[in-house]
């Protein structure tokens, strides 16, 4: 076990799969995680990659049942949870419970009270509307490739 | 341009600002804060000059409050021009241009169609010292804006600097004192020149936009937040249809 370990660390969580519609790779993502950690001062575990298959979230919930020796979790991107709000709450409940912090480094956002939460939760609960606004809510206007047309 | 909605919030962003400026330079805030930031040039090299920047913008972005004061510079502004849902940018754009340092201009450019930005955003844009002339920032106004824009392709080979000057008689630089903001459409050409004025600018630049209305590059969560959610929304946001049936 590292140092980092023994003192309690945070478990990077980086995905397989597009975040936002943009297919960042692992690199980058690594990258953005430890960046993050470094200048947050938070110890670094090194990341845990979710598996590519749509809408599985495998290695979080291993990650989820394994919490001990953690200080937290700093995920790529709030935009790699679950986007049914109820399986985001469960895993904010799962981490708050534990006595851990959630991060999501792109967005420097942070939960380490349930009081952070509904701001954290915000962004991701307008963002599934916004395809249901003027311009399918992007700019330039959706064009029929981004419904698969 | 109006002035500052609370005077006594943007006072605090310039004393807050003022405090990480000297922090940066390790010594005391000196009395006259104003003075202080607009012959900053005296004691910041254009060498030492971003790093400077990004020690000042530390010390803001550790104060939870900049945000909500900023915003109450102009909410009544941003909301009459935007709306009253809105998203705001996360980070702070701070811009300090000393005098003649041509190492950080921002060259005549349009956020939307030079950048990554959105139309639907706006700027509220706040000084902390007085900006006349080229301490300022300049904007082509909209129906010369309209005009150029069409034309902006002629210049795909002279470069920037060639339209720069072909739209240069018809700029308009902004005369703008401390105790006032801006709020203007960075859709709109606009940019600044080399500072040939005795003192440095100091100003923020921060975009807000309709929450609901679309994004660009700029996204909802990794650029902009939302400051304010009407009630209605976070009750539809939230709201789940009943089980039970139908499944």
């Amino acid at each position: 076990m590292s140092e980092d370990a023994a003192a309690g660390g945070f478990r990077g969580y980086i995905v397989s799969r597009p975040v936002g519609g943009v297919p960042y790779p692992h690199k980058i993502q690594n990258l953005m995680v430890r960046d993050y950690c470094r200048r947050k001062g938070l110890p670094f575990l090194l990341s845990l990659t979710e598996v590519s298959v749509p809408g599985s979230f495998m290695m979080l919930h291993a990650l989820l049942q394994n919490l001990e020796g953690l200080r937290g979790i700093v995920l790529f991107s709030q935009f790699v949870l679950p986007h049914a709000r109820a399986e985001r709450f469960k895993i904010y409940d799962r981490v708050l419970d534990a006595g851990l912090q959630l991060h999501a480094a792109l967005e420097e956002n942070v939960i380490a009270t349930r009081a952070e939460v509904a701001a954290f939760e915000a962004p991701l609960a307008i963002a599934p509307w916004l395809p249901a606004t003027p311009f399918a809510g992007k700019f330039p206007a959706a064009s029929k490739e981004d419904f698969g047309l | 341009m109006l002035p500052a909605e609370d005077r006594a919030a943007l006072d605090r962003i310039r004393l807050n600002t003022a405090q990480a400026a000297a922090k940066a330079l390790g010594i005391p805030l000196p009395a006259d804060i104003g003075a202080f930031l607009d012959t900053i040039h005296e004691r910041v090299t254009p060498a030492r000059l971003n790093e400077f920047r990004l020690a000042v913008l530390d010390g803001l972005l550790a104060d939870p409050g900049f945000r909500p004061s900023y915003f109450a510079c102009g909410r009544t502004l941003v909301e009459t021009i935007v709306g009253n849902e809105l998203a705001m940018q996360r980070n702070i754009g701070l811009s300090i241009q000393l005098p003649q340092d041509d190492s950080s201009l921002l060259p005549l450019h349009s956020d939307t169609w030079g950048s990554e930005c959105s139309p639907f955003e706006v700027v509220l844009w706040i000084p902390l010292v007085d900006c006349t002339r080229t301490k300022s920032m300049f904007l082509l106004p909209p129906e010369n804006d309209r005009k150029w824009r069409a034309r902006v392709g002629e210049f795909e080979s002279r470069g920037i600097e060639d339209l720069y000057k072909a739209v240069e008689p018809e700029l308009t630089w902004i005369d703008i004192n401390y105790g006032q903001v801006m709020l203007f459409t960075p859709t709109l050409m606009h940019g600044n020149r080399v500072n040939r004025e005795p003192n440095t600018r100091w100003s923020f630049n921060m975009r807000f936009k309709g929450l609901f209305t679309p994004y660009a590059n700029k996204k909802l969560g990794d650029y902009f937040s939302p400051v304010a959610i009407k009630p209605a929304s976070q009750i539809g946001l939230s709201f789940d249809m009943p089980g039970g049936s139908g499944e």
